[in-house]
């Protein structure tokens, strides 16, 4: 519960509880807790069927997931054997990405530190923590909305078959790709049509890791573009001369961010941040160690060429304004009131309040913090005698007058 | 008309605290719902307010007063105060020793920024009693 960036998790009868528009999809709670209070949702492969041609976009950090005998061309074949009809790796659209994203940077220059779009969780803790930095958002689409375009358009000239006929699955190392699926940020609608879990498929490929066809024919990618699965890898693929910092780990974020919105950090042109440890590797649906799936992931890029000839050929088809973001990125502060003379009050009552609080923050009373008990409080959701350090001294008074 | 005021502690050369005051004022902003745009020209200023307290003064504070017009700012020190004001205000001048630098502060844009970041700026300073530094941000007026 204290482990939430945004304070979104109540206990409620004796149940954690998420409060829905705090919530950024970081995933830290599923990471943290042992009772495995929370899990997260993903379609299930049954959702294929509703497709006639099916095709895979897997992460980069899928890349890191399996022994390395497997190889990336084993990865994409055992793809193909669960049921898809074809792979288009999202690495390759990570490096169309990363050469329009150094061209946006080095054209736009009034805003400084830029800040990447690419990690979904990043993003919505902007909208709610950092309102004054959504116009740092670069407003590009990512990596997987970009390879999601390519692939559907690329299947409908070679397959002939209707757009709805073809579903493009994301697999996912990553949570919050499912809800910016359903709920886009930026856009009106995600071009892709499924978010499957590495974690569904994982079982499947590793079950039979040694008779899986390694399909060769089919690995488009380059370094630049698989790298992009650990932290660094990014900015490493954005070239030109552009001054980066890299961040990952959704509290050392925060700490970043903080710092960008004290106007300290004009001096970098863009950021690399992601929520989880090590970057992609650290998503939750992931089986293999992060730190081991960086290694493993680097080994691998090293065999294969520094650029995607794949990326090259289909970069010149694309148009640039289908890669800007169709809508505005809005905040979404979390705030006491939309009045802004209620919200006043309730802010100087819950200042009163929290002077009263003993401030361990002990959680007992279901709250993260004690400021957000007090939130709470003023909010009119909890009462103050559900502060058990109160209670006691009450309770004390009350025995000492017996 | 409903206002808040808000008090807090800067404490000199302790930077491990440094930036907590201005921290407090944003957050309480964002809870308030104020515009984005104002916060931001708040975080800026504040911070830069209480970074010169860490820096070059003494223990001081920071008040503030919020109101759905305007958020007004003070930040007070006990000392030393700024011999030449004037020369403060110039963008690039700093006093700030080298071992501040290498924390990355003192680069001499601390006062100018808060200038320029404001709707209405002030600046009393005695040596040795110390200085005062008040700063207005209207709402909605950042764009």
């Amino acid at each position: 519960m204290r482990r939430c960036p945004t304070e979104a998790i109540r206990i409620r009868k004796e149940k954690a509880f998420i409060i829905e528009e705090r919530c950024i999809d970081c995933g830290e709670c599923i990471r943290i807790c042992p009772n495995h209070a929370k899990y997260a949702v993903s379609d299930p492969l049954d959702s294929l069927k509703k497709y006639k041609y099916r095709i895979a976009i897997p992460a980069p950090s899928i890349t890191g997931q399996f022994p390395e005998r497997l190889e990336i061309a084993g990865i994409l074949g055992g793809l193909i054997e669960i049921g898809f009809d074809d792979v288009f790796e999202v690495a390759v659209g990570a490096e169309i990405i990363s050469d329009y994203t150094q061209k946006y940077i080095e054209e736009h220059k009034d805003i400084r530190p830029l800040i990447s779009s690419a990690c979904p969780s990043v993003v919505r803790l902007i909208q709610v923590r950092f309102p004054s930095l959504v116009e740092n958002i670069i407003p590009i689409i990512t990596p997987m909305d970009i390879t999601a375009k390519i692939a559907k358009r690329e299947a409908v000239k070679k397959t002939g078959l209707k757009e709805e006929e073809i579903g493009v699955f994301f697999i996912t190392p990553c949570p919050a790709k499912v809800t910016s699926v359903k709920e886009p940020v930026g856009e009106t609608v995600s071009p892709v049509d499924g978010v499957i879990s590495i974690t569904d498929i994982y079982e499947k490929l590793i079950n039979h890791i040694d008779s899986i066809v390694k399909r060769n024919d089919i690995v488009k990618s380059g370094k630049r573009g698989i790298r992009w699965g650990r932290e660094g890898g990014e900015n490493d693929s954005i070239k030109g001369k552009i001054r980066k910092l890299s961040v990952d780990e959704i509290h050392n974020v925060i700490k970043v961010l903080e710092k960008v919105e004290d106007g300290k950090m004009e001096i970098f042109d863009y950021i690399e941040a992601q929520a989880c440890p090590g970057g992609c590797v650290g998503g939750i649906f992931n089986k293999e160690n992060p730190f081991v799936a960086k290694e493993r992931i680097d080994r691998l890029a090293e065999k294969i060429n520094l650029e995607s000839d794949e990326a090259k050929v289909v970069e010149e088809n694309i148009k640039e304004r289908e890669m800007i973001l169709s809508e505005k990125i809005t905040p979404r502060p979390i705030t006491l009131d939309p009045d802004i003379n209620i919200a006043l009050d309730k802010l100087e009552k819950l200042n009163e309040i929290e002077k009263k609080l003993p401030g361990i923050d002990c959680g007992a009373c279901g709250c993260p913090t004690c400021k957000a008990f007090a939130e709470d409080i003023v909010q009119g959701i909890k009462s103050i005698d559900e502060c058990i350090v109160i209670l006691k001294e009450e309770y004390k008074k009350e025995k000492e007058k017996l | 008309m409903s206002e808040i005021r808000l008090s807090f502690e800067i404490k000199h050369n302790d930077f491990d605290r440094a930036g907590s005051a201005s921290s407090n004022l944003k957050n309480s902003l964002k809870q308030l719902g104020y515009p984005p745009e104002d916060i931001r020209r708040v975080a800026i200023a504040s911070y830069e307010a209480e970074m010169n307290v860490v820096v070059h003064a003494s223990d001081g504070r920071m008040e503030a007063v919020i109101t759905p017009q305007q958020v007004d700012v003070w930040v007070i020190d006990n000392g030393p105060g700024i011999e030449n004001i004037e020369l403060a205000m110039q963008e690039g001048y700093s006093t700030a020793p080298e071992k501040i630098r290498e924390l990355g502060f003192g680069a001499g844009m601390g006062l100018p920024n808060i200038k320029k970041n404001s709707d209405f700026f002030e600046i009393e300073s005695k040596v040795p009693d110390g200085t005062k530094v008040h700063f207005i941000i209207r709402r909605n007026s950042g764009k």
